[in-house]
């Protein structure tokens, strides 16, 4: 399935998430207990026990989506004296030059400083399965582990997404950022209401097929959303073993989804250096952070930064991108400039480009290697202020690797 | 002119191209989202044959390689029959699969293949330990820094070796930065799921290394990927000479009455489910076997079932003499022990005091145990996968197959960990065999694989 045969179909099911609900509360609360009843005792036993039935009747798929999720909250330790590779290393190597086993391990022991019967339960206690079960990382209730169930139940969907569409009021950016720094394609479109904004976002294979590397990349949008102050989200999503049938996922504020840590200030060190350096440098603007998203073409564009000059109220718009290729930064020009954009930068990491740099030269672009050069940008919005400016010491410039030619090749 | 560009693992072209000649180009899409066409990136050779077919000028800013330096490679000494597999890559357009058994050298081959190209190469293999494995060999025969991805590194040079998962998480990016690809241990591809990691890459030249080709749908998408099979051998073929010649003795052994017993009910459960799923749908797979049947108490009834009649017959009581024995037997040998599970291989380990080598074992202990197993400190291994493949396993002179479950392909890689050829040495492989169990066809099957190879040469 692809986005090219999801084009021709003329309906899509919904899909049925099969959340947890307050009616799975009473297995859930079996099971919670099940597992810390299983505190101090190895992990191969507490896996022995979950594949027997609960005093609860649980259903199973749901009860798989619950484990897995204790399994994530869960901590262990090898609770051993003597290192259990140690202990490997000594019986092992005795073994192999004496026959008789219990005298092999008797001598080992002796090296070892414990008894023959230490020697044995320690020998692959630092393995996995022989692990002792602590308490859980955060404790949870019934309500708590439902709402980390459903979590993970819309995740694993999402990892299955071809394509999302969105609709969100407020913090959208922040989305749209994230979007562009996992290398998807991010459509975005002025909503039907003025707070409104519609995106659309696919990765670049989903074209020919799902990959889970960009399932992935769709899936980890979601928390950020709910920074949104409302959302609605419909997620073509390949379902089936066979990866032939399509269903659609619909996800609204309020649905279960683990939200993303708190938004940061600035999107990465590179805008918050540049914010610092730039307001230093160009006494006379100020630098606004995240202004509105702007119309071009049939699109929007998220400019990082608002240039605002003091005096005259001149602004200049400054956007930093995350991957880009020569095509990409061409054509948002050309969509800027149709759309009688005239003031704004684009800033391009030299190191997070996905071919090689036949860009054209660009009075607006400003090429950047882990940070913004704040003189460059003056350069562009205030040519005049920089007379009054010391030059910056330079750093001698080095480069990791040779790049060669080869990868420019002009054929006829 | 037609602009060639590399984008997160497709290749996008600008440029104004009629349907028909579109057409003509493997994999080309029109992608509305960008206004362009798009291909996956391992189109790339087709698509620039395709482009030069048709006539059409094109500007091709794909790739960005680095320089490798001039002279950083060295040819190695290959014997006569990799020697024919490289001939036979090199003029096939320096794409193809190869199949050599295991232990015939395909590491030392792909270092050829890489000395012939003289491009930056990205090397795939499918574990951490095959990783550092690779990066010492490959270090033997050039002189620049190797570059590794995976296992926790991420440093990226002109030739680089990287895990299957750690290809598929950079490919994105790194996918047009070498002219070769090289995929160990292909036959793990071609089935949908791990195929992202070729599929991302440009590289026009492509060498694709296995003991055993896979069959069937994920043969033809193998072959697709990575190019058509230009070199096959078998261990017939080279054993007693560039292998070491060997032995297989089969032990068919009788499972206890109250064994036996469970096993038959446990069988009977499951047959009841499966066999009525498989009158409706003759063609379906175990995976979509086990997809319906968890849906159903009955259906996880069964395929608990079918797990129980599985580990019943892993290490049931006379295989438990058996090894005994073979051990006994064979006391001054290098012996390396197969299973079909961890759980086995720890119990063995256990009962024999013998080291096991399983994926929880880390690389710096298992380094240091295949150390002192090559200096004779150790005499005995015991390993459910990892010994499986590619790792290069000192020499060892008896098998003891106890389990499996991945039929022919692990059969032969297994027997292949053996053979690695010194004077005079005759390998002798034992199979465990439990009668009356689905033991006993598998093993037919498993044999199968090695027995037309033998024939083939004789």
């Amino acid at each position: 399935m692809s986005l090219a045969h999801l084009s021709k179909l003329t309906s899509i099911r919904v899909i049925s998430p099969g959340y947890l609900t307050d009616a799975d509360h009473p297995w859930l609360r079996a099971l919670l207990e099940e597992r810390e009843r299983f505190v101090g005792q190895k992990r191969r036993d507490w896996k022995v026990r979950v594949s027997e039935p609960l005093s609860v009747v649980a259903p199973q798929r749901k009860l798989n989506v619950a484990l897995g999720v204790l399994e994530r909250l869960s901590r262990d330790e090898a609770l051993r004296s003597v290192s259990p590779r140690k202990i490997r290393s000594v019986v092992f190597h005795h073994a192999a030059v004496e026959p008789d086993r219990a005298k092999a391990l008797a001598e080992a022991a002796v090296i070892l400083d414990v008894s023959p019967q230490a020697a044995m339960d320690g020998l692959f206690a630092d393995l996995p399965d022989e692990r002792t079960l602590m308490p859980l990382s955060t404790p949870a209730s019934p309500v708590e582990l439902a709402h980390a169930c459903n979590s993970a139940i819309v995740a694993s969907l999402l990892t299955r997404a071809l394509r999302v569409r969105i609709v969100a009021r407020g913090q959208i950016r922040a989305v749209v950022r994230h979007a562009r720094l996992m290398g998807l394609l991010c459509h975005a479109a002025p909503g039907e209401t003025k707070e409104e904004i519609m995106l659309e976002i696919s990765g670049p294979f989903s074209l020919f097929r799902h990959t889970r590397i960009y399932g992935r990349a769709l899936s980890s949008l979601v928390p950020r959303l709910c920074w949104c102050n409302s959302y609605r989200l419909e997620a073509d999503c390949v379902i089936g073993t066979a990866g032939t049938s399509v269903g659609r996922l619909v996800l609204g504020s309020g649905d279960p989804v683990t939200p993303a840590r708190e938004l940061a200030r600035f999107d990465s060190k590179v805008e918050e250096r540049f914010a610092r350096e730039f307001g230093k440098l160009a006494r006379d603007w100020d630098v606004v952070r995240e202004p509105q998203a702007i119309e071009a073409g049939d699109g929007l564009i998220f400019p990082d930064f608002e240039l605002r000059h003091r005096m005259t109220g001149e602004r200049w718009l400054l956007e930093i991108v995350g991957y880009w290729t020569a095509d990409y930064v061409q054509r948002k020009l050309s969509r800027v400039r149709a759309a009688r954009i005239e003031r704004l930068i684009l800033c391009i990491d030299e190191e997070r480009h996905c071919d090689d740099d036949l860009l054209e030269i660009d009075t607006r672009v400003v090429r950047y290697r882990r940070k913004v050069d704040p003189r460059a940008v003056l350069e562009i919005v205030d040519p005049g202020a920089l007379k009054d400016v010391p030059p910056s010491p330079q750093k001698r410039k080095v480069s990791n690797r040779p790049r060669s030619q080869a990868g420019r090749m002009r054929r006829s | 002119m037609i602009h060639l560009a590399f984008d997160r693992g497709t290749l996008v072209l600008r440029g104004v191209l009629s349907p028909s000649s579109a057409a003509r180009l493997p994999g080309l899409i029109w992608d509305s989202r960008i206004g362009c066409h798009r291909a996956p990136a391992f189109r790339y050779r087709e698509i620039v044959i395709g482009l030069r077919r048709l006539g059409t000028p094109y500007f091709d800013e794909v790739f960005s390689l680095s320089s490798c330096g001039s002279g950083a490679f060295r040819m190695p000494k290959l014997r006569p029959y990799q020697h024919a597999a490289l001939m036979s890559w090199d003029s096939a357009r320096r794409v193809g699969l190869v199949v050599l058994p295991t232990g015939s050298g395909k590491t030392r081959l792909a270092c050829a293949a890489m000395a012939t190209c003289e491009v930056p190469a990205l090397c795939l293999v499918p574990t951490r330990v095959l990783l550092h494995q690779w990066r010492e060999e490959i270090g033997r025969h050039y002189a620049g820094p190797v570059g590794c991805l995976g296992d926790g590194n991420h440093r990226i040079e002109p030739v680089t070796v990287a895990t299957f998962e750690g290809a598929y998480r950079n490919m994105v990016r790194l996918g047009n930065q070498f002219g070769l690809l090289v995929v160990d241990e292909v036959h793990h591809f071609g089935c949908g799921i791990r195929d992202e990691a070729i599929e991302l890459c440009a590289a026009p030249r492509r060498l694709g290394l296995t003991a055993t080709a896979p069959n069937g749908e994920a043969r033809e998408r193998v072959i697709d990927l990575t190019g058509p099979v230009v070199c096959e051998l078998a261990i017939g073929d080279l054993s007693g000479e560039w292998l070491a010649a060997f032995d297989t003795m089969v032990l068919t052994l009788r499972l206890t009455a109250d064994e036996q017993r469970r096993y038959n009910a446990a069988v009977a459960v499951f047959r009841s489910v499966f066999d009525s799923f498989r009158a409706l749908s003759k063609t379906a797979r175990w995976s979509d076997f086990v997809a319906t049947a968890t849906q159903s108490e009955q259906g996880r009834e069964a395929l608990a079932a079918f797990r129980y009649s599985r580990r019943l017959t892993s290490y049931p009581e006379a295989k438990r003499f058996a090894l005994a024995e073979l051990l006994a037997r064979h006391r001054t040998s290098r012996v390396l022990i197969f299973t079909s599970d961890n759980e086995t291989a720890y119990t063995i380990a256990r009962a024999h005091l013998v080291m096991p080598i399983t994926c929880d074992i880390d690389r710096a202990e298992r380094d240091e145990v295949l150390s002192a197993f090559r200096r004779g400190e150790l005499r005995v291994l015991v390993s459910s996968r990892v010994l499986n493949e590619g790792v290069d396993v000192p020499d060892a002179d008896v098998g003891i197959i106890v389990g499996g479950v991945n039929g022919e392909r692990e059969h032969v890689q297994r027997v292949g960990r053996l053979l690695r050829p010194a004077p005079d040495k005759r390998v002798v492989v034992y199979e465990l065999v439990a009668a009356g169990t689905h033991e006993v066809r598998k093993g037919k099957e498993r044999r199968r694989a090695l027995v037309p190879a033998i024939h083939k040469a004789t």
